[in-house]
């Protein structure tokens, strides 16, 4: 925002000074004609709902390429429709133009009734049954879970307890070493009284953690974004992309208490994830029996989940085929960034297919429902996956945590991380709290 | 403007004069938005507010303006500590050594209150609140203390009516004061009530102590943010290079405050204070239930323990019914 008294020119400063107006003005119009802001369009049905929960079913964009289906996991912490957050920025509608068959579980918005809800219950039994239902409705014995921040950790932990199911294992910027100091988060996590929290609210308002998220940028998130929404305040399009992140950052559903106190307590304080001793119901967590091919992706610009809390996970199971994968960006770039959607996503898409090969192209695509004619259009723009043949697939094996797997076609895409405070969060989505 | 010091005083006389002229748009927008006024700004921004539709969204986007509005407020008030220093800097003043005179305190505290959300009040709200106490202890014991003090008999002469009658109107005096607080039920549930009251007050007291201690802390952080800011502007201007844009001021600014910041967030000391502030806080809002469940015990309203009580129950029967559905599933499977 350029600021009226920016200039010396007295003339250029009353010239900004009308221009200020003027867009406060119809920036006001724009907003006041504005009553619902879209996310999450890519068509979908639901094919399984459990208490809160709901399983999406994606309707394939393009020829399906891998033959095992991809559940998406996402966090408890927030919607996850930041994944589609909108039509030209949709890391879904991605992966469904690679040729990817997706589901998504939408965790909802625990109520009080939800209070008692624990770790066991969400990867045991929900996690578990929505794996079944997807196994159900794609007619396959396996299916690749994909999971994002929280959802990967506890996708990881659901994978070494029923291998059986999951064919392959995909992590978004997830924490599985709890014991860095590295963000902010697990340093004020380690001194937190979850006891006290939990037994204050029962389910713990979102508000109350956002609040610890906005506090980790507080200047940039609280002031200079609002600030700087002035220069977009009248142009529809650009105001309502603010709008739709805004919408998500504040979109915060409640946390189950137990499930709250559990996470905190053994995983930030104690770091039993790591150390093998995580205890779900009668199960004890034992990494190493993960064995199915891992891809661990990181984003070195990530100060919410470190690159020290991600990495270790490649050490940890007993896969031979595990990748580990760098994003030069941020904790949301990785999903809504320009380069998120240019080279991660198809990356992913590729490492999948490449994994499933020799069963890719067996199910036929069966459309949930029509897409709609913009969405077709913006999509169709992505170009079509073609899968390779399995004897062409090398993957990449036993990765050391250190190496850095370039999958891409794009080398430089991989190469140097750039450090955090240089790295644009979501690129254009400047105005975004990254978490 | 026949020379460049006139030029720059004319300017300065502009930008003045086009602040003050928007901070009292701003202002009045921001400040009188549910207040009646004639102003024609505020006549304005009371027409959006009202003309935000009812729609899933639109409160979201209402809270976008005002945010907008409450970070720009914000930003003027770093543009009036801003001006000082572009004249110091214009006038080769800026000294190092005595950077205090360009951060008031003050100013730096509100602004620092507003971007945290601080109220600024709480204080002074303490303050009167301590006193109001004071006042109170001070009137419900003085009639009681004031009648000891001046009996109506002497004490060398034997008067059993006199003393009688006074030691009658002194009890009198007792019983309407402080005699009260020693006239509750020695036990029951009002009793306990009372206590719960008690402990109530005690913990919104500690609560808003820590508050104050996390607020202090803040408020020096961001002072020291500001210094920080000043000294590079005088380095600046010492070395001959003008710093005159003030979005090129506030992007320092940011960037400064975000570094001093993040510095404080990692040290024990803010993880301890924090911890202090929101543990009272939980503790407040426990007590605070505790209060409700004791008010609505005698009416037919279910109350939040006993509300767990049928969560827990019908979280356990789920679980229940599950593996009872997972069961006969598994056992319908073996027979076909």
């Amino acid at each position: 925002m350029t600021y009226p008294f920016s200039n010396l020119d007295a003339k250029s400063a009353l010239k900004h000074f009308g221009e200020m107006n003027s867009k406060m003005m119809k920036g006001a119009m724009l907003l006041t004609d504005i009553e619902d802001i879209d996310v999450g369009t890519a068509p979908k049905e639901v094919i399984y709902t459990e208490d809160k929960l709901a399983v999406y079913h994606y309707a394939p964009d393009a020829k399906i390429a891998c033959g095992v289906p991809v559940l998406v996991v996402y966090a408890l912490v927030n919607r996850p429709y930041m994944l589609d957050i909108q039509p030209d920025r949709s890391f879904i509608r991605n992966l469904l133009s690679k040729g990817l068959d997706v589901y998504l579980i939408d965790w909802g918005y625990p109520s009080q009734a939800d209070r008692f809800l624990s770790m066991d219950d969400y990867i045991n039994g929900y996690l578990d049954n929505c794996v079944d239902a997807v196994r159900r409705d794609a007619k396959s014995d396996k299916v690749s879970l994909m999971g994002v921040c929280q959802g990967g950790t506890f996708s990881a932990i659901y994978s070494s307890l029923h291998p059986e199911k999951v064919h392959s294992l995909v992590t978004l910027v997830a924490p599985f070493d709890f014991s860095t100091d590295e963000g902010l988060l697990f340093n004020w996590s380690k001194s937190m009284d979850v006891d006290a929290l939990v037994d204050a609210y029962g389910v713990v308002p979102g508000n109350i953690l956002n609040d610890g998220f906005l506090m980790l940028m507080p200047f940039n998130l609280n002031i200079k974004k609002y600030v700087d929404m002035l220069d977009v305040m009248e142009d529809e399009e650009k105001l309502l992309n603010f709008l739709r992140m805004e919408k998500w950052i504040f979109d915060s559903p409640g946390q189950a208490g137990e499930c709250l106190r559990q996470f905190v307590k053994d995983c930030y304080q104690a770091n039993k994830l790591v150390k093998g001793t995580l205890q779900l119901g009668d199960k004890t967590v034992n990494l190493g029996k993960i064995t199915m091919p891992v891809l661990n992706i990181y984003a070195s610009g990530d100060h919410l989940v470190p690159p020290a809390a991600t990495k270790p996970l490649n050490d940890l199971v007993g896969s031979k085929d595990k990748t580990l994968y760098e994003f030069k960006g941020g904790h949301i770039g990785v999903f809504v960034g320009s380069r998120s959607q240019k080279e991660l996503a198809p990356a992913i898409s590729k490492w999948l297919i490449e994994r499933d090969a020799p069963k890719a192209a067996k199910k036929p695509a069966a459309p949930a429902k029509a897409p709609k004619a913009s969405t077709v259009a913006k999509a169709a723009q992505v170009a079509k996956p073609v899968a390779k043949p399995a004897e062409t697939v090398k993957p990449v094996v036993a990765a050391k945590p250190a190496e850095i797997a370039k999958m891409t076609e794009q080398p430089a895409a991989v190469e140097v991380a750039k450090p955090a405070e240089t790295v644009k969060p979501a690129e254009a989505e400047k105005p975004v709290r990254d978490n | 403007m026949e020379n460049p010091s006139d030029y720059f005083n004319g300017w300065m006389k502009t930008q003045q004069q086009a602040y003050a002229t928007l901070q009292n748009q701003m202002q009045s927008l921001y400040q009188n938005t549910t207040a009646q006024s004639d102003n024609p700004f505020t006549s304005w921004s009371k027409a959006v507010f009202e003309a935000f539709p009812i729609g899933a969204d639109a409160n979201l986007a209402k809270d976008v303006f005002s945010k907008s509005l409450y970070s720009n407020e914000a930003t003027q008030k770093l543009f009036e500590m801003w001006q000082p220093l572009l004249n110091a800097m214009r006038e080769k003043t800026l000294d190092p050594a005595n950077l205090n005179q360009f951060t008031d305190p003050a100013q730096t505290r509100q602004l620092f209150d507003k971007m945290f959300s601080f109220d600024s009040d709480l204080w002074a709200q303490m303050q009167k609140q301590a006193e109001q106490y004071a006042d109170l202890v001070r009137q419900s014991s003085q009639p009681w203390a004031e009648s000891m003090k001046n009996p109506s008999f002497n004490f060398s002469d034997y008067q059993p009516d006199a003393m009688a009658k006074q030691m009658e109107a002194m009890y009198a005096k007792f019983g309407d004061t402080t005699g009260k607080l020693f006239g509750v039920p020695a036990l029951g549930k009002d009793r306990e009530k009372i206590e719960q009251m008690n402990h109530f007050a005690k913990a919104m007291s500690a609560y808003a102590s820590r508050h104050l201690e996390y607020q202090q802390m803040m408020q020096k952080t961001g002072s020291d943010a500001m210094q920080s800011v000043v000294k590079i502007l005088a380095e600046k201007s010492a070395a001959g290079e003008n710093f005159e844009n003030f979005d090129d001021f506030f992007a320092l600014w940011i960037d400064t405050n975000e570094k001093t910041f993040n510095k404080l967030f990692y040290t024990a000391e803010f993880s301890e204070k924090r911890n202090a502030m929101t543990e009272a806080g939980f503790n407040t809002r426990k007590l605070y239930n505790e209060i409700l469940e004791a008010q609505l015990v005698d009416l037919p309203i279910a109350r939040r323990s006993e509300m767990d009580e049928v969560y827990k129950l019908v979280y356990d029967l789920r679980k229940q019914v599950k593996d009872l559905n997972a069961q006969i599933q598994g056992l319908k499977k073996e027979q076909m």
